[in-house]
């Protein structure tokens, strides 16, 4: 059974996305009637419906593995939700940023590569993986267009280095010997926090100094794609600090997006 | 067992016989609540199949798959209406209620035959939550098309975020429902409370565009 102190991310996750849908609610819906808006209340919407599957199914049937169900979909609705949002920003063409994207292909490849060895569930990775990919690249064609305010060339070099490294550290865990998993398993989630915590620094200052809206969002999303990377790649501890994590780069994204639209 | 497919004929009998004696809007709800009865065995059919076919129990069936299939299903014809035929927004409307109130009465009559309808309390409770549920997601799902529609964004991502939310909304109902105990309650209690906050939503979108 668990205790309370397991759900707190939880509960900290539904405050913040009422918060976000009661606010979307009373002032943006009404004021700008915002398509970015409107897609990101569905992103969220999706990420509370989830969260509470979530709980409900832990909660009534404690004991076991949950099969494949709706609380899936509802993350794929998600990041269809952000792609979306993110599509509407976009201004250039695909082919400005094409050698982001065949990164950010490559690493999706990757994590799906990495999800299926873990839990043996290949139909919901891969097509995780497909929407999941989808809303990176798009992504990765915002930070391109922004990419002098928010993360520069050298800045995106080091990520993509931290990227592999990780992929490297999870992916050796399942041929290193066991009295050396531990390290491997430690030193990735060493990386996934530095980045975590620039991104989340990034942003925060991005909202402070009121730089441009499209920076802000590129930074806030940046930081939600990398929060649940480090979700899926986590257990335990680490799990419930990048569900947290998770929690406030929706708040920061709401915060970004709400600039966007001038509210 | 239950022989679904001859209740569905024995009740879609007398319905389809009306259409050919009423016109206009009572024909076109009739003709969509019959689709919407249709809808229903179809998903039964195809739940059980992925059922059998993965190993899942008839609990698990009901509980993990049939909320995926069955709003899946519903999206066919209310798909189907909103691309093919392209109604105006309230005819739209009064459409995809059909369809649901099709689907919730078809389920509610199979139901019935299956577990007994001697506890007219717990009948009444199910009638107003499956049947407020099934109304709910599918009129929630056709006044986001709708948005969908007048903000030119209607496309495949904008139509799979919302089914995917009617998935969710559904498959909670049905976790929620499937132990006995405060989890049913709140089960039951979640699509009146839904129905109310949309209807807030509604009320208040109408009134802005009318303002505007």
């Amino acid at each position: 059974m668990r205790s309370v102190y397991d759900y707190i991310p939880t509960i900290i996750c539904f405050i913040i996305c009422v918060y976000i849908l009661v606010s979307l609610y009373r002032t943006a819906i009404k004021e700008g009637r915002s398509l970015k808006l409107i897609l990101f209340a569905f992103a969220v919407a999706g990420l509370l419906l989830s969260g509470l599957y979530w709980v409900a199914f832990d909660l009534l049937y404690p004991t076991e593995r949950m099969p494949f169900a709706a609380n899936e979909i509802a993350e794929w609705a998600l990041f269809l939700s952000l792609a979306a949002t993110l599509a509407t920003m976009l201004t250039s063409s695909i082919k400005a940023a094409k050698w982001e994207i065949g990164f950010a292909i490559l690493f999706m490849a990757a994590n799906v590569a990495l999800w299926i060895a873990w839990s043996g569930e290949w139909l919901q990775d891969i097509i995780t993986g497909i929407v999941f990919g989808y809303f990176l690249i798009n992504l990765v064609r915002l930070l391109k267009e922004t990419e002098k305010e928010s993360l520069t060339v050298p800045v995106r070099a080091v990520i993509a280095l931290f990227c592999v490294m990780i992929v490297a550290a999870n992916a050796a865990t399942f041929f290193v010997p066991e009295s050396l998993t531990a390290r491997h398993d430690l030193a990735a989630y060493i990386l996934l926090s530095i980045v975590e915590g620039y991104l989340m620094i990034r942003v925060i200052l991005s909202l402070w100094k009121k730089s441009e809206p499209r920076v802000c969002v590129s930074l806030s999303f940046s930081l939600v794609a990398w929060s649940l990377i480090f979700m899926y790649m986590s257990a335990g501890m680490f799990y419930n600090i990048a569900n947290i994590c998770l929690s406030l780069s929706f708040l920061l994204s709401f915060f970004s997006l709400r600039r966007e639209v001038r509210l | 067992m239950i022989y679904a497919e001859n209740i569905l004929i024995c009740i879609a009998i007398p319905l389809f016989v009306s259409l050919l004696f009423v016109r206009g809007e009572v024909r076109r709800y009739l003709a969509a609540f019959l689709f919407g009865m249709g809808v229903c065995l179809l998903a039964a059919y195809i739940s059980s199949f992925l059922g059998d076919t993965v190993g899942m129990t008839e609990n698990d069936t009901a509980v993990y798959l049939s909320p995926v299939v069955e709003e899946l299903m519903k999206l066919l014809p209310l798909g189907f209406f909103t691309v093919m035929i392209a109604p105006k927004e309230r005819r739209q409307t009064m459409l995809a209620v059909a369809v649901g109130a099709g689907f919730a009465t078809f389920e509610n009559c199979c139901y019935i035959l299956t577990s007994g309808a001697e506890n007219l309390g717990y009948i009444l409770i199910r009638g107003f939550a499956v049947g407020v549920m099934h109304i709910m997601s599918i009129l929630a799902l056709s006044m986001w098309f709708l948005i969908a529609k007048r903000l030119k964004v209607f496309n495949f991502s904008s139509i799979t975020v919302g089914v995917s939310i009617a998935m969710i909304f559904h498959g909670l109902y049905n976790l929620l429902v499937s132990k006995p105990g405060i989890s049913t309650v709140l089960g039951f209690l979640m699509p009146p409370l839904t129905a109310l906050l949309l209807y807030l939503l509604f009320r208040r979108l109408s009134r802005e565009s009318v303002e505007e």
